[in-house]
C-alpha cells in the first residue's frame, strides 16, 4: 500500500516537475520572439549612435545565448531526459560564481579604460550609460562562456 | 576515481541514454562520470548503482592517491 502510495507521489512530483520545464521553455520562447520583435523595430530608426547599437547588440547576444540553451533543453526533453540535473546545475551556479568576479574586474577594467585610454591616449571615452552596457554584456558573455567550458569539462572542483 | 559504469551497463545491454533515462539525469552527466570526470551526488550514485543491480562500493573503485580537498 505504501509503495502505491510512494509510486504515485513520485509520479505526480515528476509531471509537476515537466510542467515546471515546460513553461519555463514556452517563457522563454516568448521572451526570445518579444526581444527579437523589439530589435526589429528598433532597427527601422534612420541613424545610430554607439548607444543604439550597444542596445541592440545586449539583447541580442543574450537572445542567442538564450535559443542555445532553449534548443539543448528541448533537445533533452524530447529524448525524455530531463532538461537539467544535478550537474548541470551546479555548473550554473559555479559560472554564475565566476561570472560575478569576473565582472568586478570588468568594471574596475572600464574605469581603469577611461582613465588610461581615454585620457591619456585619446581614445574616445565611454560614458555611464555605455559603461553600464559594456558590464552587462560582458557579465553576460563571462557567464554563458564559464558555463559552456564548465559543461564541456565535465566538472569543476 | 574509477567506475564500473560501463562494464555494468553492457552486461545489462543499456545504452548511456537508457541509464541515464532511468536514474534521471542528462547523458553527458553518466558520460562524465564513466570517464571519471565528475563525481556524483550520494543520491545519484545510489540511483545509478540501483538501476544496476549491485551496490555504491562496488560500482565505484577509489585509488589510494584519492584524497578530499
Amino acid at each position: 500500500m505504501l509503495i502505491i502510495i510512494n509510486n504515485k507521489l513520485s509520479i505526480h512530483k515528476k509531471g509537476e516537475k515537466q510542467m515546471k520545464e515546460k513553461i519555463s521553455i514556452i517563457t522563454g520562447i516568448g521572451i526570445v520572439v518579444l526581444v527579437i520583435a523589439i530589435a526589429i523595430l528598433f532597427l527601422t530608426k534612420s541613424s545610430f549612435t554607439i548607444s543604439d547599437i550597444l542596445l541592440v547588440i545586449i539583447p541580442l547576444i543574450l537572445v542567442i545565448g538564450a535559443i542555445i540553451v532553449l534548443w539543448d533543453r528541448i533537445k533533452n526533453l524530447k529524448m525524455g531526459l530531463p532538461s537539467a540535473d544535478e550537474r548541470a546545475k551546479k555548473l550554473q551556479w559555479k559560472a554564475g560564481a565566476y561570472a560575478y568576479f569576473a565582472t568586478i574586474w570588468i568594471a574596475i577594467g572600464s574605469m581603469w579604460y577611461n582613465i588610461i585610454f581615454a585620457d591619456e591616449l585619446g581614445f574616445p571615452a565611454l560614458n555611464a550609460g555605455q559603461i553600464v552596457a559594456v558590464i552587462v554584456l560582458l557579465s553576460a558573455l563571462c557567464w554563458f562562456s564559464f558555463q559552456l567550458y564548465f559543461m564541456r569539462k565535465g566538472d569543476i572542483e | 576515481m574509477r567506475t564500473r559504469i560501463k562494464e555494468l551497463r553492457a552486461r545489462y545491454n543499456l545504452t548511456q541514454e537508457d541509464l541515464a533515462r532511468k536514474v534521471g539525469v542528462r547523458r553527458e552527466t553518466i558520460h562524465f562520470i564513466e570517464k571519471g570526470n565528475y563525481n556524483p551526488s550520494l543520491k545519484l550514485a545510489h540511483h545509478i548503482a540501483q538501476a544496476l543491480q549491485t551496490t555504491i562500493d562496488a560500482l565505484f573503485l577509489f585509488d589510494e592517491q584519492d584524497t578530499i580537498e
